[in-house]
């Protein structure tokens, strides 16, 4: 059968460069299980939902897991239970919380400009997560003999780790650890590890640049944005990206940015 | 009313068009930079642009952004050369409180938000195939050094 050149490309996965790194090679292993990590994660969906709830719009909802989950797909967590969704507030945030739960706010949506951008707000939380960041500030919270704790019970199956006071311990951490558990090395690492995913994905790696200007044109003192204070500036994340990124990522074929799926979905103020 | 397939079609790019305008921001050259003709380094100069000069973003092309510097004289400038924070808005008065912690805070664990949010996942396969009805090609790449 005959096929076009550019048929062929896109039947295929292109191959740029090595091939992605062993998980070995990215993050530590962390002392507490996937399942109890996922356990653990539900627990403080559970209570942040109850705050605020989703969103209740379901386009936007599915987008999201869509862009999401295919974004997941290109880490060595892709095997995770991910679930993305769009909370109901006008501050400017996201979470990645412990075993693949992703949200972000509304008011963070809104200001995304194209898929690639919200792609590159999606991969930063997913880089902490193939880090495993927010389980580890938990573990840190929590010491050494919540860990040993934990891992006996992994080991040993004592009834159903969610009845746990381990777990009850460590969802009530991970609720308060929500916007303090990152710090700057961690957030400069996972911008750089996103512009990756992102591109792996087939999205314009520049749209988390893109939405970190965004970012740079709101006032610092507004309270819309008051949550990321804790983080480094979106001027010195950009900067930080121009050294990494340089020119390595110009020259990626059939990148995309904007999408009619992304179009096509409004959220109300 | 029922929409024929071509009206539907450019009620479409409309929505897209529109989309496209709502893009439009400004920003300043960061240091002296050329204004291109296309986005690449080697693309035909169409003049150089002092630092601080005021721009209207018009739209991204990967690390590329197409620029209106005033008169219609549009060109390309690398996205890291453009900076946003002189666009910051005065605060609005009175402040509004940024109450996102504290309502996660004094939130209930919420089962039946928690189970909507996971039925909204979707499967790799599903995943898979959107990405390529967006158009969405996987690219292998390793890390950044």
């Amino acid at each position: 059968m005959k096929r076009t050149f550019r048929g062929a490309l896109s039947g295929a996965a292109l191959f740029i460069g090595q091939l992605a790194l062993a998980a070995s090679d990215v993050a530590p292993p962390a002392g507490v299980s996937d399942e109890q990590e996922v356990v653990i994660g539900a627990g403080i969906a559970s209570r942040v939902l109850g705050g605020v709830p989703l969103v209740d719009n379901s386009d936007a909802q599915k987008l999201v897991n869509q862009a999401g989950m295919w974004l997941a797909m290109q880490t060595d967590r892709a095997a995770l239970p991910w679930h993305f969704g769009i909370v109901d507030s006008g501050a400017i945030h996201a979470f990645a919380l412990p075993g693949g739960t992703v949200l972000i706010t509304r008011g963070l949506y809104r200001k995304l400009h194209n898929e690639a951008e919200l792609a590159g707000v999606l991969s930063h939380e997913i880089a902490l997560e193939i880090r495993h960041h927010p389980i580890n500030a938990i573990q840190q919270q929590l010491g050494d003999d919540w860990l040993k704790a934990v891992v006996k019970q992994g080991k040993h199956h004592h009834g159903d780790f969610a009845q746990t006071p381990e777990c009850e311990k460590a969802i009530a951490a991970g609720v308060e650890l929500l916007v303090t558990s990152e710090d700057a090395t961690q957030t400069f690492d996972a911008d750089q590890l996103a512009v990756v995913i992102a591109a792996r994905a087939g999205y314009n790696p520049f749209g988390l640049v893109g939405f970190l200007q965004t970012l740079n044109a709101i006032n610092p003192d507004d309270s819309a944005v008051s949550t990321l204070k804790t983080l480094p500036t979106p001027g010195s994340r950009i900067a930080q990206l121009q050294k990494v990124m340089g020119y390595r990522l110009d020259q990626l074929p059939h990148i995309v940015s904007d999408t009619t799926r992304f179009d096509l979905v409004h959220l109300k103020k | 009313m029922k929409l024929t397939g071509f009206t539907a079609k450019y009620a479409l790019a409309a929505i897209v068009f529109v989309a496209s305008m709502a893009h439009a921001e400004s920003a300043v050259v960061n240091k002296s930079v050329m204004l291109r003709d296309q986005p690449y380094l080697d693309a035909k100069p169409l003049g150089g642009l002092p630092a601080k000069t005021a721009v209207e973003i018009v739209s991204h092309q990967a690390g590329w952004v197409l620029v209106n510097v005033g008169n219609d004289r549009e060109g390309w400038v690398r996205i890291f050369d453009l900076d946003t924070s002189g666009n910051r808005q005065p605060l609005r008065t009175p402040p509004v409180p940024n109450t996102l912690l504290d309502t996660v805070r004094k939130g209930q664990a919420n089962p039946e938000q928690l189970q909507r949010l996971q039925q909204a996942s979707v499967s790799s396969k599903d995943a898979f195939d959107a990405a390529r009805a967006a158009g969405l090609t996987q690219l292998r790449l390793d890390w950044l050094p």
